[in-house]
């Protein structure tokens, strides 16, 4: 992956970001500890390429500082900052990356990888943020679909309008 | 759940003085044999399947109902055993599910309306899990895999739509709803 150094485990009080992070706002302390047992913490520099559209990896990646921009075939898809994550799909099911993430600013991440996935999913809470991430995702997705079709209904009804750009 | 499922339950009958609705007409066990036959399940163990057997409710849908409507609100999700179904949204079909194919589940995780209808294009075999049982029915790994990849693959799907539609049509309107922690 070509990204940088790892972090230290906790911050100064012995509890890490983690507990800043809405998504594991469900996890117990214990849960929390299985959490940071499983995955592993990197630190990336702005402007590293964590994800790379058409390649393949299983890790899915949870933002716990910075943001990253989500680029399918060039065009920007998605801002994401703490508490999102990406890589989910590759993780559920081996395929090649969607989508291209680029660090935008000095980023840490939690990184759970393909041996890890199944056990963190047996966290409630965890999977609960997954499960309601993705279909979150699933329904923003739809919508926008939606309205794409329907303009383009429109511009059909409107008869030969020049739609050159 | 009873309600307006009833009229296509199983046989009515009486057991002592008391009527009542058989809803299925197949056994647990059997119901399992089914479930066994489902591509996506094929990584659960029977005890496992005869778990989401004893959680859902098997129900027979005739060719042309309405299994969920569009704007209306609606809690369970559905795993189809068999036949066929179609996705509508504003009217425009979006998908053709069939067995081992799971819809309903995103009203199921996050409350709101339904957004599509879904019709029976052919006679239909469905299980139906109610919210309550989804937190237990997600804790069972091979059923949860299966949702999961249901998930993943219907993402992948839309994404590569939208994808498309942003070819044809020139540059989107960048939502930013989905940046926000989560």
């Amino acid at each position: 992956m070509g990204i940088g150094t790892e972090i230290d485990g906790n911050g100064p009080h012995g509890r890490g970001p983690l507990h800043g992070v809405p998504w594991f706002a469900a996890c117990t302390e214990e849960q929390l500890r299985e959490v940071e047992r499983l995955a592993e913490r990197l630190g990336v520099q702005a402007g590293e390429v964590i994800l790379r559209e058409g390649r393949l990896g299983r890790e899915l990646f949870v933002i716990l500082t910075g943001t990253v921009t989500v680029t399918r075939a060039g065009r920007v898809v998605n801002l994401l900052g703490p508490g999102d994550y990406f890589g989910e799909l590759a993780a559920i099911e081996a395929a090649p990356r969607s989508a291209t993430v680029t660090a935008t600013s000095d980023l840490e991440v939690l990184i759970i990888g393909p041996r890890e996935f199944e056990s963190i999913m047996a966290i409630p809470g965890f999977r609960n943020a997954l499960f309601t991430g993705m279909s979150r995702r699933i329904r923003e997705a739809d919508d926008r679909l939606a309205a794409y079709a329907e303009r383009d209904e429109g511009e059909r009804d409107d008869g030969g309008r020049d739609t050159a750009l | 759940m009873g309600g307006w499922w009833g009229n296509h339950a199983g046989m009515r009958g009486r057991i002592g003085r008391k009527k009542c609705t058989v809803v299925s007409t197949l056994g647990r066990e059997a119901t399992v044999d089914r479930l066994q036959a489902v591509d996506q399940l094929r990584d659960c163990t029977r005890a496992q399947l005869l778990e989401v057997a004893r959680l859902a409710e098997q129900i027979q849908v005739a060719e042309g109902e309405i299994l969920t409507k569009e704007g209306r609100i609606g809690r369970e999700f559905f795993l189809i055993l068999s036949g066929t179904v179609a996705v509508t949204q504003k009217g425009r079909r979006v998908n053709t599910l069939g067995p081992g194919e799971i819809f309903g589940e995103l009203a199921a995780l996050n409350p709101g309306s339904r957004n599509a209808t879904v019709s029976a294009i052919s006679d239909v075999d469905v299980l139906i899990i109610g919210p309550r049982e989804f937190a237990t029915m997600a804790d069972i790994p091979g059923f949860r895999d299966a949702l999961l990849k249901s998930m993943a693959s219907r993402l992948r799907t839309v994404d590569a739509r939208l994808a498309a539609a942003l070819d044809d049509g020139g540059a989107p309107t960048h939502s930013s709803d989905s940046s926000d922690p989560q």
